[in-house]
């Protein structure tokens, strides 16, 4: 499951966000937002595909670097509002 | 002309750069939306300088290129001259690839405008808003009532939401009474328009008017003594003349002028009694009715969204101009609305969260504008988490490059202490270029 997420995201990420750059890298610890893979307009891209994706609803108060840091923390975000 | 319809999914009020972009998104999505814009385009407008932040969003609706075509002035940085220590920054040095520009907004504005229309947006221009009823009728429907100037005609249109960019009218936010001036910071502006005017270039050397197509201007800001950071000046070049401007707290204001005095005399007089903005200006000709106004800001809104509204740009809050942040602002929240109303159209259920999630993040990003640009302003209890939390969000140059833009001016001293609660980077970058002295030959 973790796994399965993991991929999910990071050819979600790859497809629309690094369509025009060297993607091969990306891994679940790459840091998206610091290293400006994710801008503050992705983010809004990004909860529409992880609500859509996973049938969840985010809190306003989910959206915060602690949770979009990396695939790995917005796997355990969805993994928590799956919950 | 087509008729006003009766009937559509969102009206957006205000065809200017926020209302325009959220239009056009929200077009492209696929829904019905009707701009409602009370003047007739091409209209004039200030807020001439635009960061290279811009760029992202006329590339998400694909205005880029009309934009690049119309050969706007590409400027090479700012330049500020606080308190007699001239410093210069660039765009470059924190990952822009594109240039900032200086643009005459209402060609700027014409092409964003155009550009919805030819996204399906149904544009009526000389339409006055004159209410928004946001109380949902049995169809949940919400409506906003609408007078045509040219032939006094009114009605009324049905629709799901309102996106209000109505600029300084803030016509939603005024008749739901949620906007409030900052009174720690009700500044005044002054401004008028100059043929022949010298500009400085990333050197920091003075250039004629006639240089400019093969030297970059910078945006030229200066303080403006003896006014405790509150005083200040704007100096922007654009292609037929240079955009001067004085913003001052609105006591000074009236303090500074005389009792008879007229408004163009005075500002003469004060950008006369301004050093080095004046050899700027020595053998320009300021052109005659070229003078604007507008007071009583900063301000904010109670709230930003509620029950079939959302409100965007200038309409949403105005914080002082000077570090060029308005259209990006405006653009920002033009994204972040239309986002929000198309999830409450497919959605309504969520439409509570999904706009407390708008709010969180605009409010945020208007925070971080206040810190900065706000002479010794500091965000308070939940405001201040917000503004920390939208730092955390952005990338790491342009937290740098903010950083560098605290340092330009002693207004910002707040918000390195953000950045550092922020996890942003420590120390003092030192990204600028200082002068020791500007000289105008």
């Amino acid at each position: 499951m973790q796994h399965n997420i993991d991929q999910v995201l990071i050819d979600h990420i790859k497809q629309e966000f690094m369509f025009d750059r060297e993607n091969g890298g990306l891994t679940a610890d790459t840091l998206l937002i610091q290293d400006g893979i994710i801008d503050s307009l992705g983010i809004f891209m990004l909860i529409s595909f992880i609500e859509d994706q996973y049938g969840i609803k985010l809190q306003p108060e989910d959206v915060v670097l602690d949770n979009f840091e990396t695939v790995a923390a917005i796997r355990q975000l969805v993994e928590l509002r799956s919950g | 002309m087509e008729p006003i319809p009766s009937q559509c999914d969102v009206v957006v009020i205000g065809g200017g750069p926020a209302g325009s972009v959220a239009a056009t998104l929200l077009a492209q999505k696929g829904r019905t939306v009707t701009l409602l814009e009370k003047q007739q385009h091409p209209r004039y407008m200030v807020g001439e300088s635009l960061i290279p932040d811009f760029w992202k969003y006329t590339d998400l609706i694909g205005a880029s290129r009309k934009i690049e075509a119309e050969g706007f002035i590409a400027k090479a940085g700012g330049l500020i001259n606080w308190n007699n220590q001239p410093r210069a920054h660039n765009f470059k040095d924190f990952g822009y690839t594109r240039p900032a520009l200086h643009v005459e907004r209402d060609r700027f504005d014409y092409i964003l405008l155009n550009h919805a229309r030819s996204e399906g947006v149904q544009v009526f221009e000389e339409v006055t808003v004159t209410g928004v009823n946001t109380q949902r009728d049995a169809d949940g429907h919400i409506s906003v009532a609408y007078r045509a100037n040219a032939n006094k005609s009114s009605g009324s249109i049905a629709c799901r939401y309102v996106v209000d960019a109505s600029g300084q009218s803030s016509v939603v936010g005024r008749q739901l009474g949620l906007r409030e001036i900052d009174e720690n910071f009700r500044f005044m502006s002054v401004w008028g328009y100059f043929e022949n005017s010298r500009y400085f270039g990333y050197d920091g050397q003075a250039y004629t008017a006639d240089r400019l197509a093969d030297v970059q201007p910078t945006t030229y800001v200066t303080s403006i003594e003896d006014t405790d950071d509150a005083g200040w000046c704007w100096h922007i070049m654009l292609r037929a003349s240079a955009s001067v401007g004085l913003v001052l707290p609105l006591h000074r204001m009236k303090e500074a002028k005389g009792e008879n005095e007229d408004w163009e005399a005075f500002f003469l007089r004060k950008i006369g009694a301004t050093p080095i903005l004046s050899d700027l200006l020595r053998d320009a000709a300021y052109i005659p009715g070229s003078l604007h106004m507008t007071r009583d800001y900063s301000y904010r809104l109670q709230r930003i969204a509620g029950p079939g509204y959302f409100l965007v740009g200038d309409a949403g809050g105005f914080v002082d101009p000077i570090f060029s942040v308005g259209c990006v602002m405006s653009f920002y929240a033009a994204y972040a609305g239309a986002w929000a109303v198309d999830r409450c159209l497919s959605q309504p259920e969520a439409e509570e969260a999904v706009q407390a999630l708008f709010a969180r993040q605009v409010e945020g990003r208007l925070e971080i504008a206040r810190s900065l640009a706000l002479p010794r302003y500091r965000a308070e209890g939940q405001a201040s988490d917000l503004a920390r939390s939208a730092l955390q969000l952005q990338r790491s140059q342009v937290q740098e490059l903010m950083q560098v833009v605290s340092t330009l001016t002693t207004r910002s001293e707040n918000f390195d202490a953000m950045l550092t609660e922020a996890g942003g980077p420590g120390g003092a970058a030192v990204k600028y270029k200082r002068f020791e002295r500007l000289n105008v030959n």
